[in-house]
């Protein structure tokens, strides 16, 4: 996975959270962050959709257990880049 | 058969029996024919129909499960679950309406006709439970890896079948088809709970029906404080209630050696209505979040917020018309959305605002402000309908200092024994979190005195059983 990538998926996270110390890891999931609940979910996914010029599914949305899978699925989108 | 009737008891006892005592792998099929014999109790013919809609919906999901053609998936998906909604719909709200017009046009139908279109024995629950199957099928987040006939013991689970809790196929269906025996611990524990479900049920909500009924029919009283008693206490009715049944519920199921999710997790310690939500009637809660909310949030998230508050609002509204095609279901659902809306674009203000108060009496004023909410807008899912809910709203403005004490308490020993019977439930609450395996003859002992001297037995059947 490129550098990049997981820096501007850890900006959008940061400023959707409204939380500047965090980090991820690939087997990040809502229940390790304070705040990720089911509304801020799907407001990081349009924060992310926006960011990487992506569209995603409902059913890809409703899919994804980890940031590490969620940035796979930017990757596929974007061709792998 | 009622979850609080003897014959529920013995029932369980039967089926327990006849576990303990047929060989393990005689353990799914005890509990499926269980199931149905308690099926067929309340109708035959709308067995015929639970079995039907089960084959349906096993067929559907088993082909989600395979099938990797997007588009014959969603065609079937979509099918599937039109074909679960008519069904509910048309058993749900066109027997009242067609009741409601008949009554309307000058002839009220013989109770023969109304019990024959009455809503089949949790078809709701069930309802729920399938669609959560389908969709996850369809989501690939979860496979169906069984036959039917554990796939049907899955929908018409007894203990379970009637008010819920509302059971995840990934995690009831392994349990159902596991051949293990229930343990000492399972038998005891399950007992307890049962016990106390029925006393919740029999000593307090059967107790507090009658005062609550009395003043919500009330026409021709004008005082305030009566009013809010009667909400007060018609809030701690439904709570005894509903919970009381969950417990006999996760009890007989436990009894059997079958954990259900938990309903209820300390509600009124609630400190926002959001918090509420994810202790009342939690497996709705999370239904409704996982197979409503969140996918229509999906759909309008390019709006941001306002598509937030809009899903929020959709969904409660919903939840509230499930209840029942009503106006004050409408208007409970909606201020329930309205209440979390509002919690939610506050959320961050709230935050730092309240930084400068002493922690303990931000928490105090939450726990106020929520009960509160949730015992005003208990008036709209209690009141028969609207002009009776406004008669209570108008009431609880209308303070005035002499005031009877026999309007608060028409009959004052009766009302305290409803005292007693209260304080004797929080009691028993106490000890049955310290009760262990070895102490419980005496609780389940102590629960029994207490229903035969202070309960209303057979007084009225379990609220949520309507819905």
């Amino acid at each position: 996975m490129s550098d990049e990538l997981w820096r501007d998926l850890t900006e959008v996270f940061r400023t959707s959270l409204d939380n500047e110390d965090l980090t991820l890891a690939e087997t990040t999931t809502a229940d390790d962050v304070e705040g990720w609940d089911s509304i801020t979910h799907v407001l990081i996914m349009v924060a992310v959709e926006k960011k990487f010029r992506v569209k995603f599914t409902a059913a890809e949305i409703q899919r994804l257990e980890n940031v590490g899978q969620l940035a796979a699925l930017i990757r596929s989108k974007r061709g792998g880049v | 058969m009622q979850l609080d009737t003897v014959y529920f008891a013995l029932f369980l006892g039967c089926v327990a029996v006849a576990q303990a005592k047929l060989p393990v792998r005689w353990r799914m099929p005890v509990l499926l024919s269980a199931s149905l014999i308690f099926y067929a109790c309340s109708s035959v013919s709308y067995l015929v129909l639970m079995l039907g809609l089960c084959a349906l919906n096993y067929w559907a999901a088993s082909f989600l499960s395979r099938s990797s053609n997007e588009q014959r998936r969603a065609c079937f998906f979509w099918a599937t679950v039109a074909v679960n909604l008519a069904t509910l719909i048309t058993f749900k709200y066109t027997s009242g309406l067609i009741v409601q017009g008949l009554s309307r046009l000058g002839w009220t139908p013989p109770d023969g006709v109304v019990t024959r279109l009455a809503v089949p024995l949790g078809l709701s629950y069930f309802t729920f439970q399938m669609l959560a199957c389908v969709t996850d099928a369809y989501r690939q987040t979860w496979r169906l890896d069984c036959g039917f006939a554990g796939f049907t013991l899955f929908g018409l689970f007894f203990p379970q079948i009637s008010s819920g809790p509302i059971p995840r196929a990934g995690r009831l269906l392994p349990q159902l088809l596991d051949g293990h025996s229930p343990t000492v611990e399972d038998r005891l524990s399950g007992l307890r709970l049962i016990a106390f479900g029925y006393l919740k049920k029999t000593i307090v909500a059967n107790r507090l029906n009658e005062y609550v009924t009395t003043i919500f029919n009330d026409q021709t009283g004008t005082g305030a404080l009566p009013a809010l008693v009667a909400c007060c206490l018609n809030v701690l009715e439904l709570y005894a209630d509903f919970s009381g049944y969950i417990d006999i519920a996760i009890g007989s199921a436990q009894f059997l050696g079958i954990r259900l999710d938990p309903n209820f997790d300390r509600p009124f310690v609630s400190t926002s209505v959001t918090e509420f939500w994810r202790r009342w009637h939690i497996t709705l809660a999370l239904w409704l979040r996982d197979y409503l909310y969140t996918p229509l949030l999906i759909r309008i998230r390019n709006l941001g917020m306002t598509g937030v508050v809009l899903a929020m609002i959709i969904t409660f509204a919903i939840c509230g018309i499930w209840h029942g095609a009503t106006w004050t279901y409408l208007l409970f659902g909606v201020s329930q959305g309205v209440a979390l809306s509002v919690e939610t674009l506050t959320k961050t203000w709230r935050k730092k605002r309240l930084k400068q108060f002493p922690e303990w009496s931000v928490k105090w004023a939450g726990r106020i402000y929520t009960l509160g909410f949730f015992v005003l807008t208990q008036v709209l899912f209690r009141a028969a309908n609207l002009p009776q809910a406004m008669r209570i709203y108008g009431r609880l403005t209308h303070w005035r200092l002499s005031l009877h004490l026999s309007e608060v308490i028409p009959t004052p020993f009766f009302f305290a024994v409803d005292c007693l019977a209260i304080a004797m439930w929080i009691a028993v609450a106490r000890s049955l979190g310290r009760a262990s395996n070895r102490t419980t003859p005496q609780f389940v002992l102590l629960c029994g005195l207490l229903i035969v001297f202070l309960g209303r037995l057979g007084a009225a059947h379990f609220i949520y059983a309507k819905f």
